[in-house]
């Protein structure tokens, strides 16, 4: 990092090769869409040579890159929402809490193609892609990047009680994609 | 049945699951959700599906997808011909030299010092001026 700073002329090669991949898999979980996360990874190295002279360390380099990744996934999904709203695409999903604009994700897999993948990574992932967004980011921000209720609710600009919702219920969801359970197997009690 | 119409101990030790099964549950709580599913064949059925969605989402967390071929190659590209100090357009917050804000004040100050001089003499020598053709 402070190699970059100085301008030396490998340093950024090697910043980009460390982290381009992590930088990647969590544009491809935000989005669900391999095209618009290679481009939100450009996007994000982008920003990274824009400020990476301003950066003064008050962050780890591993956190302030995070957010930087976090944020470039939230415009591209909030331009995705503006386009909905403007016509290009319909359909109300369960996830979205009263007076929220949340849509169904209708680029995934269909459930019964989730059901005949066998391994259990692969179904999970197919079943994460038919999330809506909002459920989503909640799932890979606070189950697969380990942020905290906080964290994540910081990040998405919504309250504690709205991510433990949302995550509530998009795990309900999963748990019938991966596992197979009916919507409502609450199970009988004892 | 749905999970309004459970009885109540199974609705609080179910509000408790998720944090179960993520470890994050201590102390008292811990103990009396323990206890409930000793003898509570729904919500331990029910902790055993949560269980078994957060091993799934393990096996994601392990597993994460693999960026295109030519991606890397493209991010080089973009950022070789020229250099981070280059790109770097957009300086610190408020700063005037980018990366050392210490400067960007010595600059402000040696500026607002240098106008203020310039200012004094143009209006000593106008001054000047007007008094030789007054007199």
């Amino acid at each position: 990092m402070r190699a970059c700073q100085r301008g030396e002329p490998d340093a950024l090669d090697a910043l980009i090769r460390a982290t381009y991949a992590d930088v990647y898999a969590l544009c491809r979980r935000m989005l669900a869409d391999p095209d618009e996360a290679a481009d939100a990874t450009q996007e994000v190295f982008v920003r990274v040579m824009r400020s990476v002279i301003g950066f003064r360390g008050e962050a780890a380099f591993g956190t302030w890159l995070h957010r930087i990744t976090v944020n470039v996934c939230l415009t591209v999904l909030r331009k995705r929402s503006r386009a909905r709203e403007t016509g290009m695409a319909a359909g109300r999903t369960a996830f979205g809490l009263p007076g929220e604009a949340s849509e169904l994700a209708s680029s995934g897999p269909l459930p019964d193609e989730i059901a005949a993948t066998s391994d259990l990574a692969a179904r999970s992932e197919a079943a994460l892609a038919t999330l809506a967004e909002d459920a989503r980011a909640v799932v890979v921000l606070r189950d697969l990047e380990g942020l905290s209720t906080k964290e994540v609710a910081d990040l998405l600009g919504v309250s504690e009680s709205v991510v433990k919702v949302r995550l509530h219920r998009a795990h309900a969801r999963l748990r019938t994609l991966v596992l197979g359970d009916a919507d409502t197997a609450i199970g009988e009690p004892a | 049945m749905s999970e309004e119409d459970l009885p109540r101990f199974c609705r609080e030790t179910r509000s408790q699951l998720p944090a179960l099964v993520d470890g994050e549950l201590t102390g008292w709580s811990l103990h009396v959700v323990r206890a409930h599913l000793r003898h509570c064949a729904g919500c331990t059925a029910e902790r055993d599906r949560q269980q078994q969605l957060a091993d799934a989402l393990t096996a994601l967390r392990d597993q994460p997808p693999e960026p295109p071929d030519g991606l890397l190659d493209e991010l080089l590209a973009r950022a070789r011909p020229r250099g981070v100090r280059e790109r770097a357009a957009v300086p610190a917050r408020g700063a005037v030299s980018g990366a050392r804000p210490g400067l960007s004040v010595a600059f402000l100050t040696v500026g607002a010092l240098a106008s203020t001089g310039i200012g004094y003499g143009v209006y000593r020598g106008v001054k000047t001026l007007r008094g030789r053709s007054g007199g």
